[in-house]
């Protein structure tokens, strides 16, 4: 007797062999990093197609740019460390455990010891709010501690500690949270930027504050794969509106050409993007990041 | 009857549901992906997914004029050799790791003006699967250092 393959039993098999897959998934519990959902992409396990994800630059990387351009350390462009006390739900301390870790790059990029501690305590105290404690507990505060007078040495231990913390919430299923830790430093650092670009005029800091347009681009990108919560809506519909401003400055494309240096063997990108942003432009960006950025710290 | 279709049961599952150990764990990334960003500073982000061999995956990025940049694809050993492209927004090819020597896992880079691309990942199908699809944690890395 010869089993006929029909399509019913196609689909039949079909159904059971992707249960079976799906308590394969549930089996690797704890193990696997639900990765899907962190980037709001399709099951990699049934899709074909591309699927995207989202970078965005660290607010190391952005101050670290700041300090090239010449800004200058000034604490009133930071967050009040006493502000930590008001930040209650979990949305609050995602968005502000950004903040603070913006300004903790900051601190440390400008090598202000004191700061730099004051602002590791308050991540650390959201960070326990949100259960993610271990990752800035008495062991990072005291590598911090031994490693004050090494800017770099501090910086790759606060950069680890913020990639631990955001591994820690994807594997925890939390994409939501680590989506707002990246968008609360994101706004911090371009709050600092056009805080910079306002006192001192800098045109190499308003050139970042403009291809900031770019980032923008990629954050919304990641707020919208992320499963929709209040918190993230309505900072997406506030990152629009600030993105409405940025889609006035004028961003010339021309295809990027590689070259190598025979000596050094490092390949430099050239030709890119040119950009201008004029003064009517920078001040709308100033005020919307600004009125954003309230509603995160309030 | 019911034999013979617990028998294609098991014929089909073993021929369709994929394999390798497809953990993407912290840990893993830690281990085996994060030192090799050195002596860069990583951009603080996991991006790692589970792959099947076949699949392609996109990684949008911006890169800063000033800045030295290193972009690694770390991946489980099941997968084979990752293969992997650094394209403009046009989708102008800039970097695609089989053609170059030594078949990379990552590139080092730095930028004239600040410019977004797109990495694209994907998973090269295997010559003889015997119906076997292996699948593997991929973690794109992204480090930067001051030039």
């Amino acid at each position: 007797m010869v089993a006929k393959f029909t399509g019913r039993t196609f689909f039949s098999l079909t159904i059971v062999s992707l249960l079976i897959f799906s308590c394969g998934q549930e089996k690797e519990g704890d193990e696997t990093l639900p990765v899907e959902d962190t980037t709001g992409m399709a099951s990699a396990k049934t899709v074909k197609t591309a699927n995207v994800f989202y970078s965005i630059p660290s607010p190391i990387e952005t101050t670290t740019l700041l300090k090239k351009a010449g800004a200058t350390y000034d604490k009133d462009y930071l967050n009040d460390i006493k502000n930590v006390s008001r930040y209650s739900s979990a949305s609050s301390k995602a968005l502000n455990l950004g903040v603070y870790g913006a300004d903790l790059s900051f601190t440390s990029i400008f090598e202000q010891t004191q700061e730099s501690m004051l602002y590791l305590k308050c991540s650390s105290n959201l960070a326990n709010g949100l259960g993610i404690g271990d990752v800035f507990g008495p062991a990072t505060i005291s590598r911090v501690e031994a490693n004050m007078k090494n800017r770099d040495s501090l910086l790759d231990i606060i950069s680890d500690a913020y990639w631990t913390a955001d591994a820690y919430l994807k594997e925890n299923d939390r994409p939501g949270i680590s989506a707002l830790v990246i968008a609360g430093g994101w706004v911090e650092g371009l709050y600092i930027a056009t805080r910079i670009a306002s006192v001192t005029n800098n045109d190499d800091v308003i050139t970042r504050i403009a291809e900031q347009k770019l980032s923008l681009e990629n954050l919304i990108g990641l707020l919208e794969n992320t499963p929709s919560e209040e918190a993230i809506a309505k900072l997406l519909k506030e990152l629009k509106s600030l993105k409405t401003v940025y889609d006035k400055i004028d961003f010339n494309h021309q295809k990027p050409e590689t070259s190598t240096d025979v000596t050094t063997h490092v390949t430099t990108i050239g030709g890119g993007s040119s950009i201008s942003i004029n003064k009517e432009q920078l001040k709308d960006i100033s005020n919307k990041v600004e009125v954003i950025r309230s509603n995160i710290i309030k | 009857m019911k034999l013979k279709q617990l028998l294609f049961l098991a014929i089909f599952a073993a021929l369709f549901i994929p394999t390798g150990h497809a953990q993407c764990t912290k840990a893993f990334v830690k281990k085996q992906c994060m030192p090799r960003i050195s002596p860069f500073t990583s951009n603080g982000q996991l991006n790692s997914t589970v792959m099947l061999a076949g699949q392609t995956a996109e990684l949008m990025l911006n890169f800063s004029a000033g800045l030295n940049y290193r972009v690694l694809i770390c991946s489980q050993d099941v997968l084979g050799k990752v293969e992997f492209k650094l394209m403009d927004k046009e989708r102008n090819v800039l970097f695609q790791n089989t053609s170059a020597k030594g078949n990379p896992d990552f590139w080092d880079f730095n930028v004239k003006t600040t410019q977004q691309f797109i990495v694209e990942v994907s998973i090269p199908v295997p010559g003889k699967t015997n119906g076997i699809v292996p699948s593997g944690c991929v973690s794109v890395m992204v480090g930067f250092k001051d030039k």
